[in-house]
């Protein structure tokens, strides 16, 4: 998160660790962005705040130099705020508070605020302004859409123009919450990410706050449509209760108004695994493991199993998760790659070898003690059927 | 007449200083308040929320 320096402590970066790129002083911070992969430092001039020249890598623990040559050229209004602040205007440039708020997700609630309080029991507004609970809740918004994390979860430019000029944002502006992200936003992908900065050569995130993007690849957010355009009845009947696993929006819809095939808009999304207010997840993403993928991948787990008398994967689910394959960490923070993949898609060992990028059994440290060869030839020993579409 | 329009006339200037005193928004613009505002009504999700990082404390 963005914040102003209220207290020294907040700042993890280690000032006696003597290093060529840390050129100004602790005292000389007066905003800090991030606090779990690394910490990035900046202060204010003329009315904008632009990064220092050193950021802090958390998890190497180390300084490494940050925009030295370009902070001028970096400021955080047009390549930070909009995800890193709530209500960030892209005309005037100022926000309405540090950090992810509330609104960043609900939008805006000045009005639902305001109609709140007419409402108040025994308020004396309520003489004139009853029933307006019904309209205080629709400027509320509560989507299980995507997007609504997409708008900062992945990595692209939109342009903004405003009465002098057209400035370039490196984050979608003006998205309303529950909407898709804008058209004219452009959202890095391999194609057009020339340089090989953020994809791996495979068309998986190498760069990290880019989970939408890997994820809108994945079979999971394609759930709700191919429930209704590939489904065949050696399943059984297609009901309203297969949405329970194929469709966001019904799995969250109240019991009294539940949705149905014809109504349901969203396959499945982010909040399914990730509960969005934070301490309490749908369940803990450090222990990722087959009770709660297995709901609904229930072929994976008994099915297939019983039909072909093979265990779903040979390692044993005391010390392996679904996510520890499916899930790999292959994405690049603070100079390591402590980040899971969203794409849902199984690295063997081999793309190690051809496309110089880590895989899923040697890089979560199950068998990071193990070489190169050895995990090849383990893959291919369990898995002779490996098609690459897993 | 005329009487009745100025009359008319100084009655909305009138609420439209009240109004604009107390910051009421009369427009259909939306506009953002502040997490804090959230937390005044909903406290439990705000601090469940707020506690791991996206929001600074006290913000």
């Amino acid at each position: 998160m963005f914040r102003p320096v209220t207290d020294l402590t907040d700042i993890q970066g280690d000032f006696n660790l003597k290093t060529a790129a840390v050129t100004f002083k602790k005292e000389d911070i007066e905003f800090i962005i991030g606090n779990k992969w690394e910490q990035v430092y900046a202060r204010m001039i003329d009315n904008e705040y632009y990064p220092l020249p050193a950021k802090w890598l958390i998890t190497t623990q180390k300084w490494v130099p940050y925009k030295a040559d370009n902070w001028r050229e970096t400021p955080l209004s047009t390549n930070c705020n909009g995800c890193h602040t709530t209500g960030f205007n892209p005309d005037t440039y100022e926000f309405s508070e540090y950090g992810i708020g509330c609104e960043a997700c609900h939008g805006p609630a000045g009005k639902h605020v305001i109609q709140q309080r007419q409402i108040q029991p025994g308020s004396v507004c309520r003489v004139c302004h009853t029933g307006k609970e019904a309209s205080a809740d629709k400027e509320i918004i509560v989507s299980v859409n995507n997007s609504v994390c997409g708008q900062c979860h992945s990595r692209g430019q939109q342009s903004n123009k405003s009465e002098h000029m057209q400035t370039s944002f490196n984050f979608p502006v003006k998205y309303k919450p529950g909407n898709s992200l804008p058209t004219d936003y452009l959202m890095s992908s391999k194609q057009n990410d020339h340089k090989g900065k953020n994809w791996w050569a495979v068309g998986l995130s190498k760069n990290r706050h880019q989970e939408f993007a890997d994820f809108s690849v994945s079979t999971h957010s394609k759930s709700l449509k191919h429930l209704k355009e590939k489904y065949t009845e050696i399943r059984g009947e297609l009901t309203d209760q297969c949405l329970e696993c194929h469709s966001s929006d019904y799995k969250f819809s109240k019991d009294d108004a539940k949705l149905t095939l014809a109504t349901a808009k969203y396959g499945i999304s982010c909040v399914v695994c990730h509960e969005p207010h934070g301490l309490r997840r749908q369940f803990n993403s450090q222990n990722i493991d087959a009770e709660h993928c297995g709901l609904c991948h229930v072929d994976s787990f008994s099915n297939k199993a019983a039909e072909t008398g093979k265990a779903h994967y040979p390692c044993p689910p005391s010390a392996a998760s679904c996510a520890d394959c499916h899930m790999p960490y292959i994405i690049k923070s603070g100079g390591a790659y402590p980040i899971r993949s969203h794409a849902f898609k199984i690295v063997p060992p081999i793309a190690s070898e051809t496309f110089k990028m880590p895989n899923s059994c040697q890089n979560g440290g199950c068998h990071a003690d193990k070489s190169l060869d050895w995990a090849k030839e383990a893959f291919a020993k369990h898995y002779p059927e490996y098609s690459g579409n897993e | 007449m005329h009487i009745t329009l100025y009359v008319l006339l100084a009655v909305f200037a009138c609420i439209s200083g009240v109004l604009a005193f107390f910051h009421y928004d009369i427009s259909e613009q939306a506009h953002y308040v502040t997490s804090e505002q959230c937390e005044q009504c909903h406290r439990t999700r705000y601090t469940s929320y707020s506690a791991p990082r996206h929001v600074p404390p006290g913000n």
